[in-house]
């Protein structure tokens, strides 16, 4: 938008997805971004079972437009001999400024000690996790928003984001309550399940520092959701907060 | 170069939401719920009319829901423009059609599997039949009515037969979701007599896709509120590119043109059917 008023999108996938019939072209994904107004976009992908194939996926996109895009890394903790050291070449060498992890593919809870060595890592170094969330769908057991509390107060040091901040009604009542258990919570705001009202619940919940845009790009349009931002109901000072401002505070932009 | 983001949003051409719900749920509260809250935020971003249905209709009985619907809109009928529920597997045929001549309604939603019936002729071929304007006595109205079903709410098999079988039939299917999408654009590419409605259609590129599966007279813009944001889509629509045509047909012009005669009143009027189809 501005350099005053960024706009920077949390949560974006790369990868092809057949499965949804939806790819990742990243030339058709800056053209969107700009039709969206977003200026950077931190991408990921989380969905092979070698880490290191899809955080060079990642790093491709990057090479192809840097100013663009922030690379988010991602590690299984099916393979914990390989995540420490896949977490250091993403963060050193490919320059990666947060993780996301998704327990919905891992079939592993938030919480089993199978994360245990990576969100130590992310401790010691101060960094951001990203998580999906929800509640209320599949998979109640492996993430959802009262996990991160637990999370949050074990690793003080680390900051935990909420993608799709629970995701629909039940998960949202969830992610506002756990941002108040822990000021190092943040709940991003992706999600295709309506959520009339949604942005305005967790602005007035959470609080407008502590609520981060996201698309889920390509799964879901960066307009789309860029527009629910831009039409709820806070104020234009929480719309540049939620839309960047807090984005560029938190990954230290 | 980034387009700025617009923080005070209202639509650049005339709007005729083609998928609002109003009355509460039985099995949660709902974020808006009468004219009033529909209306007060259609000034805000533009939206001239909606096309509404009643909640309850679909969620438990059709025939109480229309009625709640009338009472619901009686003094806003120059914006809210009423669509009924039918149940086929229960409901009265002659007592409907006579009830949609009554209220001037011009389109019916179906919720196959919501009212628990497959979209099958020996369920529904009676219903099908009228809706497609087959079979009316001649001194009734000859337009066919549109038929709205939601994507969560069908067979994609029974529907893609449904249509095959029955081609003066037209079909609105709302609420597309991204799980959806893999049946969809096939089934837009191979069914013309199928029209989509987008409040859900929110995979990457989703609305670009649509038109190119479909044509952009076949796509009609909806919020799905009060469970969506009523502008959220609005806003992506114009900001896909979109030629000036295009936005006018999907945002009002191709609803206008199924329901067959305008509604009165509205900015609408300035963008009447073009007689494409």
């Amino acid at each position: 938008m501005t350099d005053a008023n960024p706009v920077i999108d949390l949560h974006a996938h790369a990868g092809r997805w057949g499965s949804v019939a939806v790819d990742d072209d990243p030339d058709r994904y800056v053209e969107i971004m700009d039709e969206a107004g977003i200026d950077q976009t931190c991408i990921n992908c989380i969905f092979h079972g070698d880490a290191s194939t899809g955080n060079d996926a990642v790093a491709r996109f990057i090479d192809r437009h840097p100013e663009r895009f922030i690379g988010v890394a991602f590690v299984n903790p099916h393979y914990p001999e390989e995540a420490i050291p896949e977490l250091e070449r993403a963060y050193d060498s490919l320059g990666f400024r947060m993780l996301k992890v998704y327990p919905p593919y891992a079939l592993i809870p938030l919480t089993d000690p199978a994360w245990e060595p990576i969100f130590e890592w992310c401790d010691a170094r101060s960094a951001v996790v990203m998580s999906h969330s929800d509640l209320g769908m599949a998979g109640n057991h492996l993430h959802r928003p009262r996990l991160f509390a637990e999370l949050a107060k074990r690793y003080t040091n680390a900051n935990w984001v909420l993608g799709h901040a629970g995701n629909a009604e039940a998960g949202r009542v969830e992610a506002v309550w756990a941002a108040k258990q822990a000021p190092n919570i943040y709940l991003e705001t992706a999600t295709s399940w309506g959520g009339n009202g949604a942005i305005e619940f967790l602005v007035g919940g959470a609080g407008q520092d502590r609520v981060l845009f996201g698309t889920d790009m390509p799964l879901m349009d960066a307009r789309y959701q860029v527009g629910r931002i831009a039409t709820s109901g806070i104020s234009d000072e929480a719309k540049h907060a939620v839309l960047g401002g807090n984005a560029a505070r938190l990954l230290g932009l | 170069m980034p387009n700025p983001v617009d923080l005070d949003f209202r639509s650049d051409v005339p709007v005729f939401d083609a998928n609002v719900a109003l009355g509460r749920r039985h099995d949660r509260r709902v974020p808006a719920e009468t004219p009033g809250d529909l209306l007060a935020e259609m000034d805000r971003f533009g939206i001239d009319r909606a096309l509404v249905y009643c909640q309850h209709a679909v969620t438990f009985d059709a025939v109480e829901g229309n009625r709640m619907l009338l009472e619901m809109i009686a003094g806003h009928r120059e914006r809210l423009v009423p669509q009924f529920v039918f149940n086929p597997a229960y409901d009265d045929l002659p007592a409907f059609v006579k009830s949609t001549e009554d209220a001037g309604v011009r389109s019916v939603r179906m919720a196959p599997t919501q009212h628990k019936y497959p979209l099958r002729s020996w369920v529904a071929g009676d219903f099908i039949a009228w809706a497609a304007g087959l079979e009316r006595p001649r001194e009734l109205p000859q337009q066919p009515t549109p038929i709205w079903i939601s994507a969560f709410d069908v067979d994609p098999s029974q529907l893609a037969d449904m249509l095959e079988t029955v081609p003066a039939l037209t079909v609105v299917l709302c609420e597309p979701h991204y799980t959806h999408i893999p049946w969809i654009i096939p089934l837009l590419r191979s069914r013309s007599n199928l029209r989509v409605e987008i409040s859900r259609a929110v995979i990457g590129d989703a609305i670009p896709r649509l038109i190119e599966a479909a044509g952009h007279s076949r796509v009609l813009h909806g919020s799905w509120w009060p469970e969506g944001s009523l502008a959220a889509q609005l806003y992506a629509l114009h900001r896909c590119g979109l030629d000036q045509e295009q936005l006018m047909a999907i945002c009002a012009r191709n609803l206008d043109h199924l329901l067959g005669a305008p509604s009165p009143g509205g900015r609408g009027q300035g963008a009447r059917p073009s007689g494409e189809g």
